[in-house]
């Protein structure tokens, strides 16, 4: 049973990796496998199922539930992802800059990563409340509105016109912007600081070296950080689920919170598993682009 | 660790640190970034008279416990608590040890290593959120809906976990393994004594981000659970907002409960949690 012994090992290889690779055959591929199967059936959990082919991707493709929260989705997505790049390489930037006390800076940007999604939304619902909350208190305050006649947005979580879908963002790109700061700070500083002396010297302004520099030497990372974001954007949904329900009328119910109500409260198993087949192929398409295009250099300059 | 702390010397070399001025405007914009935060807190110090009154108070009048107090005794939360730290504890001693051992296992060559490596790679591209129904079914058939196995066991390993601790022991001098050979040593007892020692800074890593992940998981928990006993705090915070409508002081008080623990823990192990995400970057 030494380290050089073939059967001992063999025994030892075995039994170090089953636990590992049986629940993630089960959790992962076997589910979405299953995931699949079960998108072709009629199945409220307490019947038996009953096969009906594509018929949930027919009635999904039909139904306008469906493509509202596709678009809610995308929504979100194209403005929160460009959002969050953004801000975040502005963070990383600063924190670049801050040299003596970055820890406590980063720190800073960092405690609203670590508490959760449901707090997160809990205090910005309580922040948003039109008639009580600070936010709108704020607003009056500084003269952008005006008491007598405030606009609809000022409604925040109960505003279906654009009011619900901003507060969304804004949760989401507060809890988010420290995160990808931190993953900014480290591609700044993986750029050797020797392009910047030698740019230094050529007499290059900050905003010449900030472009002819940081930029290009950045994008592996800027690549990177759009893909995380582009994928997490498409699977948000607990912050949808706490901060408004999904509503009003349908005008934050996510791709996944969707999902969550026709499984979990009209039981529709198989409905809702065809459209996290969709889901799924949505997300798949980016994680397939970042491995055609990020392996190499999102690691290594 | 040998990259960070490269960039460290880098970062010390290019030192140019920002003027007062710069200082003292990043120390206003972190401190209003984080209002919510301390919104949270002082809410949960106010009564329920000063909570409504507009305009609204900066400062509660009075720093009484009284609201904390009520919202402690208006919901179980020892229970949920302990039913949390239970399953935010296992999971990540039971994720390091199963990775620790398959991270090990597959520094070695053998028949199929590269296949089982890029599978266990493979599962990070099928995000929990598009098999939550599927999940939900398994768990149902093998009876574990309202028990601890639905929450623990789907949790307890990680691709990114087992990544780390393979490339840990690529790291490792190959003389150790001789050396213990040459022992007579068995590799689980190689491992025991030598291998998880040594991977300590990589096991504290995996560890601490799991266990916030799970402190502040909800869409899973909220699926399997739905007997109150067995409630996790995130699902418990959900329910106890929903019982309570806008009485905000009581539930930010609420948010206070769950948020302190994990909030305590991280101003302790910060560094290293901020960096551990920094290289993993696949995290949320």
């Amino acid at each position: 049973m030494s380290v050089s012994d073939k059967r001992g090992k063999t025994f030892f290889l075995i039994l170090s990796l089953a636990p590992t690779v049986l629940i993630m055959f089960v959790f992962s591929y076997f589910a979405l496998f299953y995931c699949l199967g079960v998108s072709f059936l009629k199945w409220n959990m307490l019947g038996t199922p009953r096969w009906i082919g594509l018929r949930n991707y027919l009635q999904m493709l039909t139904s306008p539930e469906f493509w509202n929260s596709l678009k809610v989705t995308v929504v979100y997505a194209l403005w929160s992802v460009p959002l969050c790049i953004f801000l975040g390489l502005l963070v990383g930037l600063i924190l670049k800059s801050a040299s003596i006390g970055r820890s406590f800076f980063r720190l800073m940007f960092f405690l609203p990563v670590v508490i959760s999604m449901v707090v997160a939304s809990l205090i910005w619902r309580w922040i948003f409340d039109p008639a009580q909350g600070i936010l709108n208190y704020v607003i009056y305050g500084l003269g952008l509105a005006d008491r007598a006649a405030p606009p609809h947005w000022m409604q925040w979580i109960r505003d279906p016109g654009g009011g619900s879908m901003a507060a969304l963002l804004i949760v989401g790109i507060w809890k988010r912007i420290g995160y990808n700061g931190v993953i900014f700070l480290s591609g700044l500083l993986n750029i050797p600081n020797e392009y910047y002396e030698a740019a230094t010297v050529e007499g290059a302004s900050k905003f010449m070296k900030f472009r002819y520099i940081t930029l290009p030497l950045l994008s592996p990372t800027t690549f990177f950080v759009m893909i995380i974001q582009i994928i997490s954007a498409l699977k948000v949904s607990v912050s949808p689920l706490v901060l408004t329900n999904g509503g009003p009328v349908r005008s934050t119910e996510t791709l996944v919170l969707y999902i969550y109500k026709e499984a979990f409260e009209n039981f529709r198993m198989g409905y809702a598993s065809a459209v996290a087949v969709f889901v799924f192929l949505f997300i798949l398409l980016f994680t397939v682009l970042q491995s055609i295009f990020g392996e190499k250099k999102v690691h290594y300059q | 660790m040998k990259m960070t702390n490269m960039t460290v010397r880098r970062a010390a070399k290019s030192r140019q640190p920002l003027s007062i001025l710069g200082y003292g405007l990043l120390f206003a914009f972190v401190i209003i970034y984080n209002v919510p935060i301390f919104w949270m807190i002082l809410t949960g110090f106010k009564d329920s008279t000063e909570v409504y009154k507009y305009p609204p108070t900066l400062l509660p009048s009075v720093f009484s416990f009284k609201n904390f107090i009520q919202a402690w005794n208006a919901t179980p939360w020892p229970r949920y608590l302990a039913n949390t730290l239970f399953v935010a504890t296992a999971i990540p001693l039971l994720k390091i040890m199963l990775s620790a051992f398959a991270g090990y296992a597959l520094t070695f060559k053998f028949r199929g290593s590269k296949f089982i490596f890029l599978a266990i790679l493979g599962t990070m591209m099928i995000p929990e959120e598009t098999t939550l129904v599927a999940k939900y079914l398994v768990v149902s058939k093998l009876g574990w809906v309202n028990t601890y196995w639905a929450l623990i066991v789907p949790g307890m390993v990680g691709a990114f976990s087992v990544f780390m601790f393979r490339q840990f022991f690529l790291t490792m001098p190959k003389e150790l393994v001789d050396a213990a050979a040459v022992d007579g040593c068995s590799h689980f007892r190689y491992m025991l004594t030598v291998g998880l020692p040594l991977s300590k800074s990589t096991a504290l890593t995996v560890g601490l981000l799991s266990f916030i992940d799970e402190w502040n998981s909800t869409l899973w928990p909220l699926i399997v659970i739905n007997n109150e006993k067995m409630r996790m705090v995130q699902i418990a915070l959900k329910a106890f907002s929903d019982d309570r409508g806008t009485t905000w002081n009581q539930l930010m008080a609420g948010c206070c409960f769950v948020t302190l623990p994990v909030l305590v823990l991280f101003l302790f192990v910060q560094k290293k949690f901020i960096e551990g995400v920094a290289t993993s970057g696949i995290k949320g």
